[in-house]
């Protein structure tokens, strides 16, 4: 169950003076059970490579393969791929129509061809997923729902299909402190128990240091690294891609210019238990 | 999925048809419209034509650009050229086969049909490439005001055409973002009969609905912070003014008119 | 500045003051209060950020201020002049300037100069005035270059800076900035917070900034805390951030370096709250 990108470009507006190289050359290889952050400035190309790995954009040259459908072929399988693949776009709230959330969250699996009394399974077990009570939000209408719990629900409706790999276009943006930890959390959970590969893009570089195993860096469609959290975030070239450092690296660095020097932690958790050793260390000499 | 919205999107050069009142580029584009549907022999095309030719020159937008316009017709050129050629069936038959014949009247006829819709086309999209919405709403508004005295909400309606002119290319990117949404949950938008694809349709539209919505009401809160009805005597930033260039405009485009009316009349044997 | 003397004492008058606000809508469930008894003012070239989390109440507050909505009790007033007095609304919420969330959400026309003109035009300002207006208040957000452009093509960051010009045409003396920065990636809202800080420091200009964003509220002059229709805090960064329990309860969150300085403190290491990375990397120094 992995993801095969190879040599993958794209142009935009072919043949006219607004011809634009969206992706250049890209090649990448998510493997099941790794965790993947995309990160680059707003139109390095982050979208459009998104949007191949579930085929809503026509493959123009290069090569994408995805659990194993290759859609160089004349007639791939979308279904078949689509099922595969959960993807959330930003603000996914807005996706949702039906009349009840129980509709909603049954559209997918109905979609990829389950009964009516499989997808209500599917559905409940989703919704569970994404720590909700089944009962009482079955009947009620998505719209009705708070900005959170209407996100939750959108998620719910993509994990029903059970995909194989899961695809989170920026999935914090517009929530509060407390919706964010929330939302981090239930990512993290879901790895554990539900779908282990995650493809994540955002702009929210303590995010990405916080759950990424890999991160890969696009700037003007071009893949410029692909490396460890660890080695990106305290490379000091990181401004030439318009990127900012977490916070917690920025703090690491702040200290090591005035000789405190600690080790390359990205975490919060971390940087607390690496300044408390340095400390106390100190304090015992 | 980035769209085609090139139609008639506003080219600034600065030129003398630019500055025109944006009155007399409405007033054109009414008599471009009759005189398409006048123009019935070559000749009067060719007037037509030389004339619009003239109008892109002073326009100084780029005459390729202006042709692209076109493209979001094609397919109506095409099937009217093809239902012209194959259903008109007077004249001298050039060639058969089954029940089709393509006589010589045919594809004369479909020569001017091409012309007129192009004519079209392309007069009307010289307006909206040298005008801004906001100035083609503000003329639309002037020559409505005598409405005011029957009470019917001019600047309204004005500031209606301008939002919703604003807010196409919002909508239509949304459109896409919601449609790549729910093919990524499965849904396919081309199988099965009429009433399977409209119910197909609801995953898109009820969201793009709820979403405009949405917008409206964060819309009319701006438009209330704005001060949006505060007073009577509402002013503008952009006066108009009529211009001897207008003048002159007005009269060139009755001249037009005048002529190719007097064509079709037959006055003129052309 | 206005100054009044009265008395022989010298006052410098609020811009904004709201006196016991409560607000309810009214829905066929019955009433629900979304804000409760609130009393705060703004005065001329205050930087004050109001935080909360998601439905505590911000957003509706902030519409009280400038006359959206009208207070179910209390008086919200500027200069002195109530909301509810009808024949002032206009002239309060040209003084009261209001920027939203959505930055799609807030242009009525295609072309940026007459979106900004549109306040003005709507006050009845003169032709002139109006233009210079233009000029002077995308001047102000950096955006001149962008004067004949079309809004569509612009970054959230830029779009959003188009707002605050389209507010600024109307001459306002507090800015109130309603979750302005949510929607946006960390680029764009260093775009609108520096113009925003630009506009305090450079123009005296009043800003109320309502956000959920921590690290925005670090430089404020005052925080206000909101939580469940009431400000139940008010205070100075430092005051505010150095409260644990406080942000605990109101489901906010400590900027990180105040986080790791509490860790500090906690394992008796420091005494300080440190608000920003500089004052936590100086106080570790100290330390070693």
């Amino acid at each position: 169950m992995s993801i095969v990108i190879k040599n993958l470009s794209c142009k935009y507006g072919a043949k006219t003076p607004f011809e634009k190289l969206a992706l250049d050359g890209i090649d990448l290889t998510v493997r099941e059970g790794e965790s993947v952050g995309i990160i680059g400035a707003t139109g390095s190309g982050k979208s459009t490579l998104l949007q191949h790995i579930n085929a809503l954009i026509k493959l123009q040259s290069g090569s994408v393969e995805v659990c194993g459908i290759d859609l160089t072929e004349r007639k791939p399988d979308l279904k078949r791929l689509r099922k595969h693949i959960g993807m959330l776009f930003q603000y996914p709230e807005y996706q949702l129509f039906a009349e009840t959330v129980r509709e909603d969250v049954m559209f997918g699996p109905k979609n990829f061809g389950m009964k009516n009394e499989e997808a209500e399974d599917a559905a409940r077990t989703a919704i569970g997923l994404v720590g909700m009570d089944w009962e009482e939000v079955k009947e009620r209408s998505p719209l009705e729902l708070s900005g959170g719990q209407k996100r939750r629900v959108a998620i719910a409706g993509v994990l029903a299909y059970k995909p194989d790999i899961l695809v989170l276009d920026e999935p914090t943006a517009g929530l509060d402190p407390a919706g964010k930890k929330e939302m981090l959390d239930l990512i993290t959970s879901l790895r554990q128990k539900t779908v282990s590969t995650v493809l994540t893009v955002s702009h929210n570089m303590d995010e990405i240091a916080a759950y990424c195993d890999r991160v890969v860096v696009l700037a003007d469609g071009k893949k410029v690294f692909d490396t460890t959290p660890q080695e990106l975030f305290y490379r000091d070239d990181l401004e030439n891609f318009r990127l900012q450092k977490p916070h917690v690296v920025h703090i690491v660095e702040l200290l090591a210019q005035k000789g405190v020097v600690l080790p390359h932690v990205l975490t919060e958790e971390a940087l607390e238990d690496a300044l408390l050793t340095y400390l106390r260390e100190r304090r015992g000499k | 999925m980035t769209r085609n919205v090139a139609f008639g999107q506003y080219y600034p050069t600065g030129s003398v048809i630019h500055r025109l009142d944006p009155r007399t580029k409405l007033f054109a584009g009414v008599v471009f419209i009759v005189c398409a549907f006048l123009a019935s022999s070559y000749w009067a095309y060719l007037i037509c034509y030389a004339f619009l030719f003239s109008v892109v020159l002073l326009s100084k937008i780029p005459p390729l650009q202006v042709l692209k316009t076109v493209k979001a017709v094609l397919a109506i050129v095409v099937v009217s050229v093809l239902i012209n050629l194959f259903f008109y069936d007077e004249g001298t038959v050039l060639f058969s086969w089954w029940k089709i014949k393509i006589t010589d009247g045919g594809l004369l006829y479909a020569g001017k049909m091409v012309l007129r819709i192009m004519f079209l086309v392309l007069s009307t999209s010289m307006i909206t490439l040298t005008s801004t919405p906001t100035e083609l709403t503000d003329g639309l508004e002037k020559i409505m005001t005598p409405l005011k005295y029957l009470r019917f909400p001019v600047h309204d309606v004005a500031i209606i055409m301008s939002i919703a002119l604003r807010f196409i290319p919002t909508l239509m990117e949304e459109t896409d973002k919601i449609i790549m949404a729910q093919k990524a949950r499965g849904a396919s938008f081309d199988h099965g009969g009429i009433v399977a694809r409209a119910k197909a349709m609801l995953p898109i539209l009820i969201p793009l609905f709820v979403s405009a919505f949405r917008r409206a009401d964060e819309l009319a809160l701006a438009l209330d912070a704005r001060c949006y009805n505060a007073t009577e005597a509402r002013t503008k930033m952009k006066v108009l003014r009529f211009t001897w260039a207008d003048l002159t405009a007005f009269l060139v485009l009755t001249a037009c008119l005048t002529i190719t009316a007097l064509i079709y009349a037959g006055v003129i044997p052309l | 500045m206005h100054i009044f003397k009265k008395n022989g004492i010298i006052s410098i008058m609020k811009i904004l003051n709201a006196e016991n606000v409560s607000y309810a809508y009214k829905s066929e469930e019955g009433e629900t209060l979304a804000v409760r008894n609130v009393s705060l003012s703004i005065e001329q070239g205050e930087f004050v950020v109001l935080l909360g989390h998601n439905g505590c109440g911000k957003s509706t507050l902030a519409k009280l201020l400038n006359g959206l909505l009208l207070p179910t009790e209390g008086t919200v007033s500027v200069y002195g002049t109530p909301t509810t007095d009808p024949k002032k609304i206009y002239e309060i919420r040209s003084k009261v300037g209001m920027v939203f969330q959505n930055p799609d959400n807030q242009t009525v026309a295609s072309i940026i100069e007459d979106d900004i003109a549109f306040g003005p035009e709507n006050l009845g300002v003169n032709g002139e005035e109006i233009s210079r207006r233009v000029e002077e208040a995308l001047e102000a957000v950096g955006m001149l270059a962008y004067r004949k452009g079309t809004p569509f093509k612009l970054s959230g960051g830029q779009k959003q800076r188009i707002a605050i010009a389209s507010v600024l045409a109307m001459h306002p003396d507090v800015l109130i900035l309603d979750e302005s920065t949510a929607m946006l990636d960390p680029c764009g809202r260093q775009e609108v917070l520096d113009t925003v800080r630009h506009l305090n420091r450079e123009k005296n200009m009043a800003v109320l900034l309502i956000t959920h964003y921590m690290d925005e509220a670090l430089s404020a002059d005052r925080i206000l805390v909101m939580e469940q229709g009431e400000i139940v805090r008010m205070g100075s960064p430092k005051e505010i951030f150095g409260d644990i329990n406080l942000i605990k309860e109101c489901k906010l969150e400590l900027p990180i370096s105040c986080k790791i300085g509490y860790a500090l403190s906690q394992n008796g290491f420091l005494t300080d709250t440190c608000l920003t990375d500089e004052e936590l990397v100086e106080a570790v120094c100290r330390l070693s």
